[in-house]
């Protein structure tokens, strides 16, 4: 029981930080600096599946529910796939405005960013964690 | 139990997949920023496969000056030394302060942190390179004085070494990680304020109460204050620049301190008591307001070093042991207070009532001054004052009262002192309109008891008429026309210069006048007399110019002038036709009509004429709204594709290669297109839209990849040894040994261009850009943006230390001479910006305005002669707009001036604009850019992924044939520059480009097996505790 505690709580803790980095992502797509690059689909599907996925998972996870073991083994791939598409997109802005374009605007512009990308490989990294364990005590 | 095991694999089929995606989505990162990757950890992703057996003269076109890495350390060591002898500028030196007795060598107090920690580069820009364990290591001004056998004060060394005092001069920038910490001084962020960092005196006697005793036994006090410069990073003018909290009585940024005037009097107190001397050392690239130094009797020399590079203090070092003559002259004026001057009223940040960060529309600078900036300013307003016209004397801009010039100026363009005595005798001018060229020869003797040289500085006064007044064509009253300079003479000995002047740089642009295209706008000299004349400065010149006028110091002049040094030429009638077609053979016209802000918004801005200083002085252009047609076009969306479905040529089998155009000069032979056929479109879209750091290969042709390099003091990004071929089959002349103990060195040794240019010396700018290229051959590195040369509109720009001068003919001279060097080892030699990047504020959409005629004979003529003349190989473009244009986006400037009118043939990139849509590809394309700053994977995939809203793809520019004749342009433009550059150095005809698997492409993809095995191995393992 407290093993499955554990679990749904790793697994709400999960959803919160990849919540957090799709949001940041979002929120730093908008910012001045980064907004010509627009929204990828890739980043924002992934995470979106994933999220769901977790969602999923805590609802609907049961040990005799085998087909739902698919779920915490999914989500972690694509969150990490999330978080290194972001990273690929960000490097040349980065290069940018660690260099030529140090100023406050682009260094507040680039901090959401950087909170996105943490968050997300924060959340894959939980997700795969998640996966050691149930959220549900097998009845 | 089985529950237990099944969650186990689970969880780790989940750290699996997770590994696998990870290792997966690497490569494609590791794909996208290949070249980036390979430039930082020294790998290479691709090689060049010649088919035949050539020779190493066949494989080898140019070849070093030197036999080892050793011989090219020094001679970067030894022309850094002499650039410093020859650009340190002796300002003040009373009573032959200096050069010091071999006696006061050995008793000599630094004073200032700047003493011992000094700034020899710029944090970002022009740096200069901390070389250790090298055959050529830094020096800074200590360690200089010391190898030159100078005695230092030790109890000074120690108290500025100590910790307490290090506590207060520490200077904390902020970067993306944090803070970094610098104990030399830093330059202003953009939008910054200016914080003193000198220690008080106070500080000072609390750090050792026995500082002020030790200079007895020193008494030759040496103090070093600056101003530090940087890329992005800017000076605001006036006490708005300075940290209010600082509370020091410092007017303006550039101005001095409480700390630095308390010092300075410390200092003359102590010399009253001991008999010794103060020397103030200048280690800044802004001029500095130092009137009060200048007066003040207790201090008995000036002496103007700049930031000096890796080695340039070795020079300082040599002015002050006498073992070098000064010879420098300023490249700019030293006013009394800058923030009056013309330009400074509209600087800033100076928004838009209606900005929109979305698309970069930010600033607008109206550049309302017109020609008049620096000494065109200065001296053309003291000319009218003498010579009683257009107003010159009204009290606006000036310190207080009635303008007056010797209220005004401390130091005057092209001033400097020796330690000798010159005289210089303008023998003649012979002016030959047919060949547009103007010859004088100068006799120079050395008066004095010191050898030396002499800079020869050819000065012209160009008539100012009614038909100028009517036509609203502006005049400096004196202005640097060419210059040259003196073999070292002994005492007594004279030797006799000739200048050959290209007219080009005395022709005014009239926006009114007819041209030869049946349109408006010109080049034209007016009728009358012009005066030519040398002299030590700008101001002797003119002084000069004025007395040959009848003038005198009755009339107000400081000084009496030499009218005897004075030749005259007379122009019968205004002519518009010498000038009227370039020398590439096109015909000129206005091209920067919209640059002019009343285009836009007629009737908003009075620009500065000479006619009428008082009610013309430029008043500050704030709070301007755009109109919804600049707008518009601030959009960054002006180009639309077009659907006319022209043919255009594309994946020819002409069966040619790069390599069979290797040294091919002529752009015009036909083998150029055909080679540009054999190209697929998407080649061409990819490497317009991704250039980055190196210009990627192009397999259809063979094209190589050559690396690029940002220096303005020299190879700056990668070591010696990073690209340095080290195999000794390869029949490279310019092969390192894998132990090269010169393989860490970094080329970026230079002083900063204000110092190259104070040289006055071509032949020390093109043996600087001759090392260059040496240094290249052996780094492996063929592409140096290495010609910044934008003009100084005011001294504020932090970044003006990368850029030459005040004057555009300095400017485009010496950098025409450093472009020349590095051209004769195949450097792709490059000029930066291609124009008006003159403020780092807001630099990304920055709009400034101004006449055709400021910008003709400002910043474009800065990188004329670097271009049509030098035939430089690579322009970058700039960051800000051009009116209300990108600046890559304006058709006028870049396909019209820059490739029409120059004739410019080569590779033009775009600065680091990371924005895909300020980036105006197509625009930029169409004007005959050759590629952008952006980095990504090599397919259309990524394109379309970087550039999210542009559809630069096949199918859409696949329809429009005059975009595909652009790009082929382009390409050829770009491959053009390749194959008459040492990026061709190992190939010959026929030889092919393969893709090497790297280490960590290897690594990656035993990643991706491994990672899938085990995911796999755990996914079984999985199912089998399930079952069981």
């Amino acid at each position: 029981m407290k093993r499955a505690l554990f679990g749904s709580i790793m697994t709400v803790i999960t959803i919160v930080a990849a919540v957090v980095g799709l949001i940041n992502y979002i929120t730093n797509s908008n910012t001045t600096y980064f907004a010509g690059l627009g929204k990828d689909p890739v980043v924002i599907g992934c995470a979106a599946v994933a999220i769901a996925a977790l969602a999923l998972w805590l609802v609907l996870g049961n040990p005799k529910a085998a087909w739902t073991d698919i779920l915490p083994v999914a989500a972690p791939a694509l969150l990490i796939v999330t978080a290194l598409t972001l990273v690929n997109s960000r490097i040349n802005g980065v290069a940018a405005i660690m260099t030529f374009e140090n100023n406050a605007q682009n260094m507040a512009d680039l901090q959401s960013a950087i909170v996105a990308i943490a968050a997300l490989v924060a959340a894959a990294v939980l997700a795969a964690l998640n996966a050691f364990f149930d959220v549900k005590k097998e009845a | 139990m089985g529950n237990n095991k099944s969650k186990v694999w689970r969880g780790l089929t989940a750290t699996g997949a997770m590994l696998l995606a990870a290792s997966v989505t690497a490569s494609t990162i590791v794909t996208a920023h290949r070249t980036d990757i390979d430039k930082m950890i020294g790998t290479q992703s691709t090689q060049i496969v010649n088919e035949t057996n050539a020779s190493p003269e066949e494989l080898y076109t140019y070849s070093s000056d030197y036999s080892s890495t050793t011989e090219l350390v020094q001679a970067m060591q030894d022309i850094g030394t002499r650039m410093s002898q020859e650009g340190s500028v002796l300002l003040k030196n009373n009573n032959a302060a200096l050069p010091l007795s071999a006696e006061e060598l050995g008793k000599v107090s630094l004073l200032g942190f700047q003493s011992y920690f000094p700034n020899k580069g710029a944090i970002l820009g022009p740096t200069a390179a901390e070389n250790h364990g090298t055959e050529a290591d830094t020096v800074d001004l200590v360690g200089a004085l010391e190898a030159r056998g100078f005695t230092l004060n030790a109890t000074l060394k120690d108290m500025y070494n100590s910790d307490a005092l290090k506590s207060i001069f520490k200077s904390e920038v902020a970067t993306w990680t944090g803070t970094a910490e610098y104990l030399n001084l830093t330059a202003p962020s953009v939008g910054g304020v200016y914080k003193d960092k000198e220690p008080s005196v106070a500080e000072l006697d609390s750090a050792n109460a026995g500082w002020r005793d030790s200079l007895n036994a020193s008494n030759v006090m040496i103090i070093t204050i600056g101003r530090a410069g940087s890329e992005n990073a800017d000076y605001t003018p006036g006490e708005a620049g300075v940290d209010p909290a600082d509370g020091l009585n410092q007017t303006d940024p550039l101005g001095l301190s409480d700390d630095e005037r308390n010092l300075i009097a410390a200092a003359v107190e102590a010399k009253a008591a001991n008999g010794g001397k103060v020397i103030i050392l200048l280690n800044n690239g802004n001029p500095m307001e130092i009137q009060e130094i200048a007066d003040n009797d207790g201090v008995d020399a000036i002496l103007q070093v700049g930031t000096p590079g890796s080695y340039g203090f070795y020079g300082v070092a040599d002015i002050l042991s006498g073992a070098a003559n000064p010879s420098g002259h300023l490249t700019d004026t030293y006013a009394v207070k800058n923030s009056l001057s013309p330009a400074a009223q509209n600087y800033g940040d100076l928004q838009w009532t209606n900005a929109n960060p979305a698309i970069s529309m930010n600033d607008a600078i109206v550049e309302a001054e017109s020609i008049y900036t620096g000494y065109r300013y200065y001296e053309t307003r003291y000319a009218d004052f003498v010579l009683d016209q257009g107003a010159a004397d009204s009290e606006v801009g000036s310190t207080g009262g009635a303008w007056m010039y010797q209220n005004e100026v401390t130091y005057p363009f092209g001033y400097g002192l020796s330690y000798t005595t010159f005289d210089q005798k303008i023998n003649d001018v012979k002016v030959d309109l047919a060949a547009k060229t103007a010859t004088a020869t100068v006799t120079v003797t050395n008066t004095g008891n010191v050898a030396g040289k002499d800079a020869v500085q050819l000065y012209v006064s160009a008539p100012y008429t009614q038909y100028d007044i009517e036509h609203g064509v502006e005049k400096s009253a004196i202005q640097l026309l060419d210059f040259g300079k003196t073999q070292i003479l002994e005492p007594g000995q004279s030797e006799t210069v000739t200048i050959t002047a290209d007219l080009q740089y005395l022709a005014s642009w009239d926006s009114t006048a007819d041209n030869a295209a049946g349109t408006k706008g010109n080049y034209i000299l007016d009728a009358g007399d012009y005066y030519f004349t040398v002299g030590n400065g700008a101001h002797e010149a003119v002084n000069n110019v004025l007395a040959a006028q009848g003038r005198t110091v009755d009339n107000g002049m400081t000084a009496a002038g030499d009218a005897g040094n004075v030749q005259v030429w007379n122009l019968a009638a205004l002519d518009n036709q010498t000038f009227a077609t370039s020398k590439s053979g096109v015909n000129v016209e206005n091209q920067l009509a919209d640059m002019d802000i009343n285009y836009w918004m007629p009737g908003t801005a009075v620009y500065l004429t000479r006619s009428d200083w008082a009610n013309t002085f430029p008043k500050t252009y704030r709070d301007l709204t755009a109109t919804d047609e600049m707008v518009a076009i601030m959009d960054n969306d002006v180009y639309q594709y077009q659907t006319d479905g022209g043919e255009v040529t594309w994946n020819a089998d002409n069966g040619l290669t790069l390599a069979d155009l290797k040294g091919v000069s002529d752009f015009d032979d036909p083998r150029w297109d055909q080679l540009i056929d054999q190209m697929d479109l998407s080649e061409a879209l990819i490497r317009t839209a991704f250039g980055g750091t190196s210009t990627k290969t192009i397999p259809s042709i063979s094209s190589p990849e050559a690396i690029q390099n940002d220096g303005p003091t020299g190879y700056a990004n990668y070591p010696l040894g990073q690209y340095a071929n080290k195999n000794k089959d390869s029949g490279d002349p310019c092969v390192i040994d894998a132990n090269d103990p010169n393989a860490g060195f970094m080329g970026n040794t230079m002083a900063n261009n204000i110092v190259v240019a104070q040289t006055f010396n071509k032949d020390l700018a093109l043996e600087w850009g001759k090392t260059v290229g040496n240094y290249s051959l052996w780094s492996n590195c063929a592409i140096l943006w290495g010609i910044s040369a934008n003009l100084h509109r005011l001294p504020y720009c932090a970044r003006n230390l990368e850029y030459y001068s005040e004057d555009p003919v300095l400017s485009s001279f010496m950098g025409a001479e450093v472009c020349k060097g590095e051209l004769q080892y195949g450097v792709i030699a490059s000029v930066k910006h291609f124009c008006f990047n003159d403020t780092e504020m807001n630099r990304t959409g920055v709009a400034p305005f101004m006449t055709e005629q400021k910008a003709r004979e400002g910043d474009i003529r800065a990188q004329q002669s670097i271009i049509e003349d030098a035939k430089c190989l690579g322009v970058m473009t700039a960051y800000n707009r051009v009116g209300c244009y990108t600046d890559n986006a304006h058709t006028g400037l870049i396909k019209n001036i820059l490739h029409g009118e120059f004739g410019f043939r080569g590779l033009i990139s775009e600065d680091f604009i990371m924005d895909p849509v300020y980036a105006s590809l197509k625009e930029a394309v169409m004007n005959g850019i050759t590629m952008s700053c952006n980095t990504g994977d090599n397919n259309l995939a990524a394109v379309a992924a970087y550039y999210p809203n542009l559809n630069w793809n096949v199918e859409t520019v696949g329809k429009d044939s005059e975009l595909q004749k652009a790009l082929k342009y382009a390409m050829k433009k770009q491959n053009y520059a390749l194959a008459n550059s040492n990026a061709m150095d190992g190939l010959v005809p026929g030889a092919h480009l393969e893709t090497v698997k790297t280490w960590y492409d290897k690594l990656i993809m035993g990643l991706e097996i491994a990672f899938g095995l085990i995911t796999l191995l755990c996914a079984v393992m999985y199912f089998r505790s399930k079952k069981a």
